[in-house]
């Protein structure tokens, strides 16, 4: 099974992060855990005073495929948000690529991929709302596709 | 003469237990996650609670009434037991008696509706309205969303098979097999195996026909408890004792050995009293116990 789409979210998740000591990051998702309470029931809320990152877009290709992350910082107080946004831009800046972890056991193992982004794409737009201070940034993250294994053939 | 809060809550209260309780039963369930990685949707050991609400809240279905403010939010579709189910926004009223804002606006709170037969419905917060007199809250008029169902038992047919694949989907280890033969009937089988929270195997020793019934230890009011044999008495036997406190001496065990295989031939369980039995295994087993009243 391929599962490099998992590895590209977990590793994305953590790559945020592991290099934002301090900040909430929160991955807004639809989660079927919480029908049966494992999880609290507004993980697909946004949440205020955290770094929120959500994946929009999944581009599947045969060589190169990508998912577009849309991070969303959501401060009530202006000033706390401007330090992390500027934080996110220091980390986003600093390097345009991280290692693809898999997270599937205790310990994350190297994949040997890697996930990139273009730096010079780190924009963070003002989006109104009432409630909170908010930007947003829609990021490309690419990543080398798995060769597909061999497929079962329809019987002739 | 001015009314008091007090004296309104007492009437609320007094009200809610004479139209209550109703078809379903309302739960607090308070969530509790530890290891894992919640960042990244990997489930660690969970837990919650369910605590009875008293006085029963009073609620009903919005359906397709559009409610001022745009609480009433419905949809229907098949749920994983491919029954057509409606999943829809309900009207709660509350006694502050029963449960606190704080409860309320906790985001590791949800609701449980459950049914007789173990059924339960979950849902979560949308909006509160609190009416409230001289600085304290009455009552609490809450929307509540329903976010999924989870079936108190899965049933499971199976025609001419000597392995079943037993895909429950209760996301628990903590379940009883029930099996029976095409004619209703207690079937015997060689094995049944845990092999996650949503899955385990049936295995016959020849091909049967029949079907399986699983029920989690939440459907059955079962005790659950985790256990390694001590040393044999004087004729062998290893004994287990329980202090299970269900209230009843009309119980049944289901053994788990640490392998998660079923241990079906387990000895016996005898009633000390309503809340204390023994179980007996003719070899030293560790694993898990679940009791349950028949």
């Amino acid at each position: 099974m391929n599962t490099q789409p998992r590895n590209v979210r977990d590793t994305w998740l953590h790559f945020l992060s592991d290099n934002l000591p301090g900040v909430v990051v929160w991955n807004v998702r639809r989660d079927t855990n919480v029908v049966m309470g494992t999880v609290s029931a507004s993980q697909a809320q946004l949440k205020i005073n955290a770094v929120n990152v959500c994946f929009a877009v999944d581009n599947f290709r045969t060589h190169v495929s990508s998912v577009v992350a849309s991070i969303d910082i959501a401060y009530d107080d202006e000033l706390k948000a401007v330090e992390v946004v500027s934080k996110l831009y220091t980390i986003l800046q600093a390097a345009a690529y991280t290692p693809l972890l898999d997270y599937s056991s205790d310990t994350p193992v190297s994949t040997g991929g890697m996930l990139i982004w273009n730096p010079n794409a780190v924009n963070f737009k003002p989006v109104a709302d009432e409630l909170a201070y908010r930007r947003t940034c829609n990021l490309t993250l690419q990543y080398k596709t798995e060769p597909v294994p061999g497929l079962s053939q329809p019987a002739s | 003469m001015a009314i008091s809060a007090t004296s309104l809550i007492n009437q609320v209260n007094s009200v809610l237990t004479q139209v209550t309780p109703l078809a379903r039963t309302v739960y607090l369930r308070t969530v509790s996650v530890s290891g894992g990685d919640s960042l990244i949707g990997k489930v660690g050991t969970s837990s919650y609670t369910d605590t009875l609400l008293s006085p029963q809240p009073y609620f009903t279905r919005i359906g397709r009434e559009h409610v001022p403010g745009g609480h009433a939010d419905f949809y229907d579709y098949i749920d994983n037991n491919g029954r057509q189910m409606l999943r829809d926004d309900y009207r709660f009223i509350f006694s502050p008696t029963s449960v606190t804002r704080d409860q309320l606006e906790n985001p590791n709170n949800i609701f449980a509706l459950k049914d007789s037969d173990g059924n339960t419905e979950l849902l979560r917060l949308v909006d509160i309205e609190a009416p409230a007199v001289a600085g304290s809250e009455v009552l609490f008029v809450c929307y509540l969303r329903s976010v999924g169902e989870v079936p108190g038992a899965v049933t499971i047919g199976f025609s001419a098979s000597t392995t079943v694949a037993v895909n429950h989907n209760m996301n628990s280890a903590a379940i009883v097999p029930f099996v029976s033969d095409v004619t209703g009937m207690p079937l015997a089988y060689s094995d049944f195996t845990i092999v996650d929270l949503n899955n385990a195997t049936l295995t016959f020793s020849i091909p049967e026909s029949g079907s399986v019934v699983v029920k989690t230890a939440v459907t059955l009011g079962a005790y659950v408890a985790t256990f390694t044999t001590g040393d044999p008495d004087g004729n062998g036997h290893y004994e287990l004792p329980l202090n299970h406190n269900l209230g009843t001496t009309q119980i049944a065990a289901c053994v788990y050995n640490n392998s998660s295989h079923q241990v079906i031939q387990y000895g016996s369980i005898a009633a000390v009293d309503e809340d204390n039995a023994i179980v007996t295994f003719t070899v030293s087993e560790s694993g898990t116990v679940i009791v349950y009243p028949q």
